[in-house]
């Protein structure tokens, strides 16, 4: 086909199955890439559209689309969201799901066009093996800079993707992300093995978000105090961030208490499917306009009319920080990026840093049991429970330590194979590279503390490091330019919190006297 | 609240002969005959798997907190707690208040989840087709449950105005007969056009109740309307069919019915296991499943009259139902089989 006939077919397909006219910027460019089967590193800010980028081609092209997504409840709202449009035989396949589902997925795999997968589910040797039976035209990288040690994130089984994608026959390779310095780039590419992948880089700065800085002298309440006034002085949806779970439910507790006419929910990992989803649709559906959560929410959620993005604690990098404010403001109107700041908070996320990757005395304990593994002749468990029970280590941990062991060849396939003097020499390397890693960490969070304390214009310095030129914004640039807001008056609207009678609210559910 | 009620109820009932675990198998479900047995026998059948997905953490942190509040006092051996006074005589002071919460969990675990989840799902579905909104996110996940709900919704598209009619005046006549709160807690949940209804945690802040006795209450709810629609399922045609074709799949496992078969055609306990290549001792334990789920199984066949008599003497005799107690107290010749035999049937002979 020529250039002109999968141009004109690009648009009938996009029509055809999003009803859209017209592209953002930079789908098209990359679309028309992977279509013609080159290897394209796509960098697009949030909000702009990236998952078209592979949901569009999946349509087109002959074999299977496979997208590796870092979170689960991301892929399922994917789905979900595609559902809803009806975009057909699309599925993700995830640790959660029942037995019995997956394997009638696994049975049909030839009818669906788009599958989306965690890095994890792709270890799974079933799978892998059912794969390879199939034509795989297109392998996504969602979320890319995972890959990178440098990127946030760090997950090993996202190394391990370079051997999937040679197993399942080279099919070409999408990575998509929203934020990534050059270095992140390079890296990505590197641990790809794909040199030569086509850049699409976009900019990722977003005029019409206003971005405050607060510093609070003064003690926790005072903060809490400060947040209330910000959300005091908006109707709008307002989603705001904090570093632990426990953290959101007190201040959303605290909020519900002091702010009478606010509809406030929290979310996090804990909650259960059911209940995230409710709340996350009554978001979507303006039935609660203030969201207190940590980072598991707001991926994937595509709701225009964001106004604010708070966040009540640091941010642990930039790039994680530019992602969720990109959430503001998707409808192009102006919005408000908020940063409450004391110096006390610094701790948390340097003791978050801490407890994220083994400690030199887990290390150590886990290097001698290995020993006796190896000489009793037992397989390591698989099940991270039992791993937590006879390790006395967290999952999460356990997970970056295996794949450090099998790089090391310590581990092969559950078992353990060593001897004592080389268990010495790769107990020295993990723990110096985890010391690095530790550091890098450590550097991302005093990029932070250094934006924050910028005396120039917030904005420039925000996204210097990612683009050359950085649009201007004359009026509310940030709070170092100078921000006046115009609604910060309070306003007065009577939200309809339920009080009727059980009757009253069936009659309302079942539509009666609504329909005739 | 009402989860301490049942923790703190099932493990007097359980008179400490069981240590805490007991506890969180009977609600959270395991699916063992000894829990089966246990629920039957101390007669705590109503709560089996009322709390299917409740994690051990949180069980063992409840038990915790109630030791720290004085209501638990941790016996001897590990993992067995006696309760305290005081905790005797909370339960006394909310039985009253207890009357009201009203399940039956041996008889509907299998089919509360899935009754709910397609109630949910179908009200959601009517709700968006009569208002023309062809793209909506369901709120429940679930393959089957949307399965069945697409089936249902294709067969009913034609008359859904009046379906909505006529499932309210179904629920709404069951729903007079419950408290209202508990009514208010499940209407809550409902979601319709552009609505969704509330999570259990919202729920839960708004009641400053703990997210467990939200879903406690609901299921009071639900097991009461499927006890109206299983008492005259004519009358509630919309609710007798969400229940429909719902089946108990997993009252005897699948090697113990073959079992039963084997043993109906009349082979013996040992041709059963040669036959099966099966050790000996697994047919035990499958005719003791079996006699657990079927009160009307003959477990004569398996001791004589006077084994059968020694055996409940002796267990009135030691005022107890651990099997090692009951053995010191019986002739040498019986057997633990046997003894869990007659306890598998034991109310037939109170």
């Amino acid at each position: 086909m020529t250039r002109i006939h999968i141009q004109a077919n690009l648009y009938e397909h996009l029509r055809n199955h999003f009803s859209y006219t017209s592209f953002h910027e930079g789908q098209e460019e990359i679309i028309l890439d992977v279509l013609r089967g080159r290897d394209v590193l796509g960098i697009l800010r949030t909000g702009t559209g990236k998952s078209l980028c592979y949901q569009l081609p999946a349509k087109m092209l002959p074999g299977i689309t496979i997208v590796v997504s870092p979170l689960i409840s991301l892929m399922i709202d994917q789905v979900r969201e595609l559902e809803a449009i009806h975009y057909r035989q699309v599925v993700a396949l995830h640790s959660f799901q029942q037995w019995s589902e997956r394997q009638t997925i696994l049975r049909n795999l030839h009818h669906y066009k788009l599958i989306y997968v965690s890095p994890e589910i792709l270890q799974n040797k079933q799978i892998i093996t059912l794969f390879k039976q199939q034509h795989v035209s297109l392998f996504v990288v969602d979320e890319a800079h995972c890959i990178s040690q440098w990127g946030y994130d760090f997950r090993p089984d996202y190394l391990r993707l370079l051997e999937v994608i040679e197993t399942l026959h080279n099919p070409t390779v999408l990575a998509l992300t929203g934020t990534a310095t050059p270095n992140v780039q390079n890296d990505i590419q590197d641990k790809l093995k794909r040199p030569n992948m086509i850049e699409h880089v976009y900019p990722m700065d977003r005029e019409n978000i206003s971005l405050v800085v607060e510093e609070i002298n003064g003690s926790e309440a005072e903060k809490l105090d400060h947040l209330l006034t910000w959300i005091k002085g908006t109707n709008e949806p307002t989603i705001v961030y904090f570093s632990s779970r426990i953290a959101t439910e007190k201040v959303a507790q605290h909020i519900a208490n002091q702010l009478a006419n606010k509809r406030v929910a929290y979310y996090h990992g804990g909650l259960e499917t059911t209940d995230r989803l409710k709340i996350q649709q009554q978001f979507m559906n303006d039935q609660l306009e203030i969201i207190c959560c940590t980072s598991a929410f707001g991926m994937g959620i595509n709701k225009a009319n964001i106004r604010m993005i708070i966040h009540y604690h640091l941010p642990p990098q930039i790039e994680s920080y530019i992602q969720e404010i990109g959430r503001a403001g998707r409808d192009g109107r102006d919005s408000i990026s908020v940063l409450l700041y004391r110096q006390e908070d610094i701790h948390i996320p340097l003791q978050i840093i801490e407890n994220e990757l083994p400690t030199h005395a887990e290390l150590r304990f886990i290097m001698e049991r290995l020993i006796d593994y190896q000489d009793n002749k037992v397989l390591l468990p698989l099940d991270e429970d039992v791993i937590e029970q006879q390790f006395l280590i967290q999952p999460t941990k356990w997970r970056y330590l295996l794949y450090q062991l099998e790089q090391h060849g310590i581990v092969k396939e559950q078992e353990v194979q060593t001897t004592e003097s080389t268990i010495k020499e790769v107990f020295n390397e993990i723990n110096h590279f985890t010391e690095q890693r530790l550091r890098a960490k450590r550097q991302q969070l005093n990029e932070v503390i250094n934006w924050i304390h910028t005396q120039s214009c917030l904005r420039t310095k925000l996204y210097e490091p990612f683009q050359q030129d950085i649009t201007r914004k004359e009026a509310n640039c940030c709070s170092n330019c100078g921000v006046v807001l115009e609604d910060s008056l309070e306003h007065d609207v009577s939200t309809d919190k339920e009080t009727s009678d059980w009757q009253t609210l069936l009659k309302r559910v079942l539509l009666i006297g609504d329909i005739d | 609240m009402i989860f301490r009620y049942v923790i703190l109820s099932a493990l007097k009932n359980l008179q400490y002969e069981r240590s805490v675990s007991a506890v969180y198998y009977l609600i959270q479900g395991k699916q063992s005959i000894q829990t089966i047995q246990d629920a039957h026998l101390f007669e705590i059948d109503k709560y089996y798997r009322i709390t299917k997905y409740l994690n051990k953490k949180r069980f063992m942190k409840e038990i915790q907190l109630l030791e720290q509040e004085l209501y638990l006092e941790a016996m001897p051996n590990e993992n067995y707690y006696e309760l305290t006074s005081k905790a005797n005589e909370w339960l006394e002071k909310n039985e009253s208040k207890m009357e009201l919460w009203i399940v039956n969990g041996m008889r509907y675990h299998y089919i509360d989840d899935v009754f709910f989840e397609r109630l949910l799902l179908t009200i959601q579905v009517w709700a968006n087709f009569v208002k023309n909104e062809r793209t909506y996110i369901p709120v429940i996940e679930k393959f089957e449950v949307k399965h069945w709900v697409k089936q249902y919704f294709i067969n009913s598209k034609n008359n859904v105005a009046q379906l909505m009619k006529n499932l309210y005046e179904e629920l709404a006549e069951i729903l007079h007969s419950i408290d209202e709160l508990y009514v208010e807690i499940f209407v809550l949940q409902l979601t319709s056009y552009k609505k969704y209804g509330l999570a259990k945690v919202q729920i839960a802040e708004k009641t400053g109740s703990p997210k467990e006795d939200i879903e406690l209450m609901t299921l009071t709810v639900v097991h009461q309307i499927l006890d109206k629609v299983d008492a005259e399922p004519t009358r509630f045609p919309i609710l007798a069919h969400l229940k429909s074709d719902v089946t108990e799949e997993k009252q005897l496992t699948f090697s113990a019915s073959k079992t039963k078969s084997l043993l109906q055609k009349g082979y013996t306990i040992e041709q059963v296991a040669q036959q099966r290549r099966l050790k000996e001792n697994t047919i035990y334990d499958h005719i003791v499943e079996i006699a657990i789920h079927d009160q009307t199984f003959n477990i004569q066949s398996y001791m004589t009259t006077d084994e059968r008599h020694d055996i409940i003497k002796a267990i009135q005799q030691v005022q107890s139902y651990s099997l090692k107690d009951i053995k010191q107290a019986v002739t040498e010749n019986i057997s633990y089989f046997q003894i869990r035999l007659v306890l598998a049937s034991w109310n037939k002979y109170l």
